[in-house]
């Protein structure tokens, strides 16, 4: 660089740069008092909606979540969204079970901690530092906090929910098992974070962390669609039965019924005896049957309505995965913010 | 520590050290349902880089929503594809 403000750390790595925008920490977004939206099947899911308000409308939030203690499930951040005028950005979460609530705070509710650049932040003091980009823009504020992400996670979902031994028996007989769980996601991948042996969730952090309390920004980009079909067959003979032939009224149906679930990508921990490290899975999003049913009516064997069909319910996007490819997790240390 | 840059705030804590490790935004921009997107940034040349893609105004998680492809390229990000209207956060270390 010929002018500018170039800072490395010890591995050569940038810190602040007059070519870059340091994100920095602009609050703690509002946590709902419940969920938006509850699914409450196959695991179940809740769709959480945290807002923040910004000054102006030219950044965005980058949200990192946490994942407390005793919080069961994983979760991912489905987009944000800035209605059409307004400055308030609403985050959207979603996470796989049910919010445990104790006490009337929903004490296992994920924080988020947001982050944008500098111009999207008021400042307050007369004394710092401050790095400018060539624009004039500010590119690093010492009077704010500028986000260190300690680490780069890689995540990517297995492409089926399900296990072979997950699959259950269900009716074939126009969706009669619609309110069926067999859908529960039972399948997962453990996240990578690069070096051998390091898959565990970080616990170390850089030179101004203390204790690590990590916090992750993960985009619940993926989704599957995964479809299970049965069938029933069934005949009935108003009449004489001979050798398997009707002498009489015959009907003949036959109903098949495609139950599906749509899924979205998510991650949480994964505690093991031998370590903690982060699972990477799925979250059931939503899920219904269609049905199609062929009746085919004779008498004697010749004469009759012959040939009806009919169908129902909401029919599945197809048996497919979507944006299914590694997604970085972001890490960082929360307590650093707090 | 003998040698590098500390940041402190007015309370004296330290805020940002050379002993810290993180990664930096060089780019954040918005790419637009089915629209595409390449940017070429000298800043890149020579470092580790990733990208972050998050849904703006998402749609329900009911609905089929397609990512953009994104591709780096020496300093150049590429974005193009997808359905949704998104952001992208180019970061390098």
């Amino acid at each position: 660089m010929s002018y500018g403000f170039l800072a490395l750390n010890d591995d050569n790595d940038v810190l602040i740069s007059s070519d870059t925008k340091n994100l920095h920490f602009a609050g703690k977004a509002t946590k709902p008092n419940t969920a938006a939206f509850s699914f409450t099947n196959h695991g179940q899911h809740q769709e959480l909606h945290y807002s923040i308000t910004f000054p102006n409308r030219t950044s965005i939030p980058v949200p990192f979540f946490t994942i407390p203690h005793g919080m069961v499930g994983i979760a991912g951040v489905t987009g944000v969204n800035s209605g059409s005028s307004s400055k308030t950005w609403t985050i959207k979460i979603i996470k796989s079970g049910l919010i445990q609530s104790t006490g009337g705070n929903n004490d296992f509710m994920p924080e988020v901690y947001v982050f944008t650049d500098p111009t999207a932040i008021p400042t307050s003091g007369t004394h710092g530092f401050q790095v400018f980009n060539s624009d004039g823009s500010v590119s690093f504020d010492s009077r704010l906090r500028p986000l260190t992400v300690t680490h780069i996670g890689s995540a990517l979902q297995p492409a089926n929910p399900l296990s072979s031994s997950s699959a259950v028996t269900l009716s074939g007989n126009e969706c009669a098992d619609i309110n069926n769980n067999a859908f529960t996601p039972t399948q997962y991948n453990i996240a990578s974070f690069g070096a051998a042996n390091d898959d565990d969730w970080p616990r170390t952090g850089g030179g101004t962390e203390g204790a690590f309390t990590p916090m992750y920004h993960y985009n619940a980009l993926p989704q599957v669609q995964r479809e299970i079909s049965f069938a029933v067959t069934s005949s009935n003979c108003t009449g004489i039965g001979i050798y398997g032939e009707c002498i009489g009224y015959s009907e003949s149906t036959t109903s098949q019924s495609t139950y599906w679930c749509f899924y979205r990508g998510g991650i949480g921990h994964h505690h093991r005896s031998n370590g903690n490290k982060m699972r990477v899975a799925w979250i059931p999003c939503q899920s219904g049957c269609h049905w199609v049913t062929s009746t085919n009516a004779l008498f004697l064997a010749l004469f009759g309505p012959g040939n009806s069909s009919a169908s129902g319910g909401a029919w599945p996007y197809t048996d497919e995965t979507i944006n299914l490819t590694a997604q970085n997790v972001l890490v960082a240390n929360h307590s650093f913010y707090d | 520590m003998a040698y590098g840059l500390q940041t402190f705030h007015s309370t004296g804590a330290l805020s940002f050290s050379s002993a810290d490790v993180t990664w930096n935004q060089v780019a954040a921009f918005q790419v637009g349902a089915g629209a595409s997107s390449s940017v070429s940034y000298p800043a890149l040349s020579g470092r580790t880089v990733e990208v972050v893609q998050m849904f703006i105004n998402p749609p329900p998680t009911d609905r089929k929503a397609l990512a953009h492809t994104v591709s780096v390229s020496g300093t150049t990000v590429s974005v193009s594809g997808g359905n949704e209207t998104v952001f992208i956060l180019v970061l390098m270390q």
